[in-house]
């Protein structure tokens, strides 16, 4: 599982690379979101680090940085407090339904 | 006749991009409920809530520590799917096999999930420490590529369970036991074959036997 998720930052970092045409240190990069995946884990979060569609659209599209950081936390911050609102009324199939739209992302990639 | 706006002149202003990374996240707020309900089903469905709660406010730790130290700008962070397939059985026989209420397997079940991420979080910072990323890189592709379309495949097959409601991830620890036929012998050794180790075959194929 190790592996699988240091074979995908590996994966994701070359991809945002490559569409933003720049080089980045990757031991920087791993070093910084390996100590954030300790913090997150030591309360029970999952492994996260960085997404690569959405940060090659952001970079292609070449947003605000300060706007996108006032958008995307903020939505979020806000739908961790009414995250057990929204489990109410989503459907399972619609959950269902996104976790197969994910796994086809993959196998499509 | 009008000419079409393009180039670094049509780049999006501070609202415009406060809107687009709030699209961005309603897209992560749908992506955090399927993992967790990847994880949270069946008995284990109480924890769902919460655990939609923690992995976005993972994603939210990963975003604000990238926006303070990435030398991409910007970069988004999210709760991870690649290892989602492989970790939701152990999660749930782990969970499922601890003795008390709910709320004790639950809360197993979040103690493994975090024992994960630290233990990945561990590797990534070891792994940047000793300078290995470029070495890692060098790992071959169609193996990379193969980990990761064979994650996507378990993601669907367990989207497929859920829909169907026949078998679940979180049911796979409360099945009494391994005796009796296994129901798809061929495809988890197929799908153990493809992951290419078979550090991962093995949980994968013995835990089929109890997809039933």
């Amino acid at each position: 599982m190790v592996l699988v998720n240091l074979i995908a930052v590996l994966l994701n970092m070359s991809g945002v690379e490559i569409a933003a045409r720049r080089d980045v240190s990757e031991n920087r990069e791993l070093r910084g979101i390996g100590l954030v995946n300790i913090v997150v884990g030591a309360f029970g979060g999952t492994a996260s680090f960085m997404q690569g569609g959405g940060t090659i659209i952001a970079t292609r599209l070449g947003v605000h940085r300060a706007g996108l950081v006032a958008g995307h936390p903020a939505v979020l911050l806000v739908a961790c407090f009414l995250a057990a609102q929204i489990v109410a009324v989503v459907p399972t199939f619609v959950a269902a339904g996104l976790l197969m739209f994910i796994g086809l992302s993959m196998l499509e990639d | 006749m009008r000419s079409s706006k393009a180039g670094p002149e049509a780049q999006p202003g501070p609202l415009q991009s406060a809107i687009f990374g709030a699209v961005l996240g309603v897209d992560a707020v749908g992506h955090c409920l399927a993992l967790a309900t990847i994880f949270f089903t069946g008995a284990l469905s109480a924890g769902l809530g919460l655990a939609t709660a923690v992995f976005l406010m993972s994603s939210l730790c990963a975003t604000l520590a990238l926006f303070a130290f990435s030398q991409f700008r910007p970069a988004l962070g999210i709760a991870q799917d690649t290892s989602v397939a492989i970790l939701a059985p152990a999660v749930g026989i782990a969970a499922l096999g601890a003795s008390g209420p709910p709320q004790a397997q639950v809360a197993t079940a979040f103690a493994a999930i975090g024992i994960s991420a630290v233990l990945s979080g561990l590797a990534f910072w070891l792994a940047g420490r000793l300078r290995l990323g470029r070495l890692l890189r060098m790992f071959p592709y169609p193996v990379a590529a193969g980990f990761l379309a064979s994650s996507g495949f378990l993601l669907v097959y367990s989207a497929i369970v859920i829909l169907t409601g026949a078998r679940s991830y979180a049911a796979i620890g409360a099945a009494p036991s391994l005796s009796g036929s296994c129901p798809m012998p061929g495809q988890t050794a197929g799908l153990g074959r493809g992951r290419g180790c078979g550090c991962t075959s093995w949980p994968i194929g013995a835990r089929s036997c109890r997809w039933r």
